[in-house]
C-alpha cells in the first residue's frame, strides 16, 4: 500500500497521455464487451430450456417448403409423442419495416401450444382468453415490455410471406426462459388464405428425452415415401441449424474482437515504452537508492495495469449503461433478443483490460528494471 | 590511518565501446578514514565519477577489491548490493534528480519506503531530515516550485534520511549559482562536522574542494599522488 501513492502520482505525470491511453483501452474493451455480449446472445438462442423434451419436424428440403396439415394427427400416433403443435413463421411487418420492429411471430394451434411449450407461464384466464378468441394473440413478457404492450392492445401485422395482414388483440402475456415470441391463431391465417392447409414446422413434445432418437426415426420413416418427406430433429439441433444460416458469425465477431484488443495492446505498449524511456534516469536514481529491479518492474507494471483497468472499468460501466438505454436487442432484432451486458461480460472486459496492461507494460517495464544505474544516470549527467 | 572506512585495493576499471577497450581506472589503491570529507578532483574523463560509483556500489570494478566498513562489496550480488546501498550510502547528484511528480516530503520519504518503518516513523525521519536542510516548511512543494539550491537541499535531505554511513556527491554545486553553491557546501560540511558523515565529493571547482578536509587528484585513471596521501586544502592549513 505504501507504494500506491508512488504509482498514482506517476499516472498523473503526463495526464494527456494517461487519459488518451485509458480512452483507447476503453474503446477497445467497450467493443469487446459488446461483441462478447453478441456472441453470448447468439449462443443463448440455441440453448432453449425445455428443448430436450421437444422435437421439431420440418421438410427435409428447406424451411421454406411446407408439409400437409394431416401430418399432425399421424405424428401424434407415434409412441412417445404426447402433444403436437403446428407452427408457421409469419414474418410480418409491425409498424415499420425496420430492424427495431422485427420479432419472432408464429401462427399456431392455440389449443396445443401450451402442451408443447410447457415451460411458458401464463394465467388460466389469459390462456383461456387467447384460446377462445380467433383474433387473440399472446406475447412474451420481454417482447411486451419492449414495445410497451398491455393486455387489450391491438397489434397489426402486415404480411410479407403470406398475403394476410392480421389485426390482433393481445389477450395474454407469458413468461418463460425465452419470452420474446409472439403467437396468434393458425385458424385466422388459414381462413384468410382459403385454407391451404400447409404447415412449416410441427413442434412435438415427448414423454421423455430418451424417446427422442426412436421418435425422430419413426416420424421420418413414416413420411419417407410421401410427396413431402420430413426431417425431424431436436429443438437444439433445429435452432443451431437455423443460426448456422448466419454463417460463422461468432468466429467473425471473435476475430474482430481479438484484432481490436491486439491493436490497442500495441498502442498501449508504445505509450508505456515512451513513459518508461522518459524515466530512465529516475529509475536509475531509484535503483541507486536501493530499489530492487523486481520492485521497479512491479511498480511500472502496476501503472500500466491500473491505466488499463480504469479504462476497462469505464468501458464495462459504459457498456452496461449505454445498452440499457439504447437497447442493442432492438437494433439487431430477433437474433439478439437476449442481448445484455451481464456481470460475466463485465468480468471478461476487466480481465482483458488487466491482460492489456500486463502485455503492453511488460516489455517497457522489464527493460526499465534492467537498466544499469551508471547508464541511467549518464543520460543527463 | 586510523579507523579506515573505505579501502580500495588495486582497483581497475575499463569500459568497452564496440570492440575498443577504454581504460578508466588503473590499479587504484586508496584508504579513506571514517568521518573524512574528501574532494575528488581531476579533468574530465579522468575517472572521478567512475571511482565514486565504485565506492558507492553502483558499479563494479574489473579487478581489485572495494572494501567498505570491512565488507568487500565487489563480492555482493546485485540484490545484496541494492540492500547495502539503501542502508549505507546517501547520494547527492549534480542535477538533484528529484522525482518531479513527488513533493519534497515524498521525495525525501522515497528511500524509507524500502524500510519497515511505520508511516508515523517515516514522517518523523523525513521531517528531521528536512529540518536539517532548513526546508521543513516546504514539505508540500514540488521540485518545480523550488529554486535550484532548494532542490539540492531536498536531495541532500533524501540522502541523509536513512542515516547512511557514507555520502557521495557528484558535482553537487555544478548546476548552482555561486551563492546557492556556497550554501550547499556549507550544509555538506555541516553534515560532516556535526553528524560525522563520511563524505566523498567529486568536483571540478577548487573553491568547492576547499571545503573538504583533503583533496585527491585523478589524472587519466591514476591517482596523482600515492594512495592515502592527500593534498590538504589551504583552508585547513
Amino acid at each position: 500500500m505504501k507504494y500506491l501513492r508512488l504509482i498514482t502520482k506517476n499516472l498523473g505525470r503526463n495526464k494527456r497521455r494517461t487519459i488518451l491511453t485509458m480512452l483507447s483501452v476503453s474503446v477497445s474493451v467497450f467493443l469487446l464487451a459488446t461483441m462478447q455480449a453478441v456472441i453470448a446472445a447468439l449462443g443463448s438462442t440455441t440453448q432453449l430450456t425445455g428443448g430436450e423434451s421437444r422435437l421439431v419436424v420440418r421438410r427435409n428440403t428447406s424451411l421454406a417448403d411446407m408439409m400437409p396439415e394431416s401430418y399432425g394427427q399421424k405424428i401424434l400416433q407415434v409412441s412417445g409423442v404426447t402433444a403436437v403443435c403446428p407452427a408457421n413463421w409469419f414474418g410480418g411487418i409491425y409498424r415499420e419495416d425496420k430492424p427495431k420492429y422485427m420479432f419472432a411471430q408464429f401462427y399456431v394451434d392455440a389449443k396445443t401450444l401450451f402442451d408443447v411449450q410447457f415451460e411458458y407461464q401464463i394465467s388460466p384466464e389469459e390462456k383461456a382468453a387467447f384460446q377462445e378468441e380467433r383474433t387473440a394473440a399472446i406475447a412474451g413478457k420481454s417482447l411486451a415490455d419492449k414495445y410497451g404492450w398491455k393486455i387489450g392492445d391491438v397489434i397489426e401485422l402486415k404480411g410479407v410471406l403470406w398475403p394476410v395482414s392480421p389485426r390482433l388483440t393481445l389477450r395474454g402475456i407469458y413468461t418463460g426462459p425465452r419470452d420474446t415470441s409472439f403467437y396468434f391463431h393458425r385458424e385466422y391465417v388459414e381462413e384468410a388464405m382459403g385454407r391451404p392447409g400447409l404447415v412449416g414446422t410441427y413442434r412435438v413434445r415427448l414423454d421423455s428425452p430418451d424417446s427422442a432418437p426412436r421418435v425422430m426415426e419413426e416420424i421420418d420413416q413414416m413420411f419417407k415415401n410421401s410427396t413431402a418427406p420430413s426431417k425431424t430433429e431436436t429443438e437444439a439441433a433445429f435452432a443451431a441449424a437455423f443460426f448456422s444460416m448466419l454463417g460463422n458469425v461468432k468466429g467473425l465477431i471473435g476475430g474482430v474482437g481479438l484484432v481490436v484488443v491486439f491493436t490497442i495492446t500495441l498502442i498501449g505498449a508504445n505509450a508505456m515504452a515512451m513513459s518508461a524511456r522518459e524515466r530512465f534516469t529516475e529509475v536509475a536514481v531509484m535503483k541507486a537508492l536501493g530499489f530492487q529491479p523486481g520492485l521497479i518492474l512491479t511498480l511500472l507494471l502496476s501503472e500500466s495495469v491500473l491505466i488499463a483497468l480504469i479504462g476497462g472499468a469505464l468501458a464495462a460501466i459504459a457498456a452496461k449503461v449505454v445498452f440499457q438505454f439504447v437497447g442493442m436487442g432492438s437494433m439487431l432484432a430477433i437474433f439478439l433478443q437476449n442481448f445484455k451486458i451481464t456481470t460475466g461480460t463485465m468480468a471478461i472486459a476487466l480481465g482483458v483490460s488487466v491482460l492489456i496492461g500486463l502485455v503492453s507494460g511488460g516489455i517497457p517495464a522489464w527493460n526499465a528494471a534492467r537498466i544499469s544505474i551508471v547508464d541511467g544516470l549518464r543520460r543527463v549527467a | 590511518m586510523a579507523d579506515t572506512l573505505i579501502n580500495l585495493v588495486r582497483v581497475t576499471k575499463h569500459y568497452r565501446r564496440d570492440t575498443i577497450d577504454i581504460p578508466v581506472l588503473d590499479n587504484i589503491d586508496l584508504e579513506i578514514s571514517r568521518g573524512e570529507f574528501l574532494a575528488l578532483m581531476g579533468p574530465s574523463g579522468s575517472g572521478k565519477t567512475t571511482l565514486l560509483n565504485l565506492i558507492a556500489g553502483i558499479d563494479k570494478p574489473n579487478s581489485g577489491r572495494v572494501v567498505i566498513d570491512d565488507k568487500d562489496i565487489t563480492k555482493l550480488s546485485e540484490q545484496q548490493l541494492a540492500k547495502w546501498r539503501a542502508r549505507h550510502v546517501g547520494f547527492i547528484f549534480q542535477l538533484y534528480n528529484l522525482i518531479p511528480v513527488l513533493s519534497a516530503y515524498e521525495n525525501v520519504e522515497l528511500p524509507l519506503l524500502l524500510t519497515s518503518l511505520s508511516k508515523s516513523k517515516r514522517r518523523e525521519h523525513v521531517m528531521t531530515a528536512l529540518s536539517v536542510v532548513g526546508l521543513e516548511d516546504r514539505e508540500r512543494h514540488y521540485p518545480r516550485q523550488l529554486s535550484g539550491g532548494q532542490e539540492q537541499r531536498v536531495a541532500i535531505a533524501r540522502a541523509i534520511v536513512t542515516d547512511p554511513t557514507l555520502l557521495v556527491a557528484d558535482e553537487p554545486t555544478g548546476d548552482l549559482d555561486a551563492k546557492s553553491a556556497e550554501e550547499i557546501l556549507d550544509l555538506i560540511k555541516r553534515l560532516n562536522e556535526e553528524f560525522h558523515k563520511t563524505i566523498i565529493m567529486v568536483t571540478h571547482d577548487p573553491r568547492a574542494a576547499s571545503h573538504a578536509h583533503a583533496i585527491i587528484h585523478l589524472e587519466k585513471g591514476v591517482l596523482s599522488k600515492s594512495g592515502g596521501v592527500y593534498e590538504v586544502p589551504a583552508a585547513h592549513n
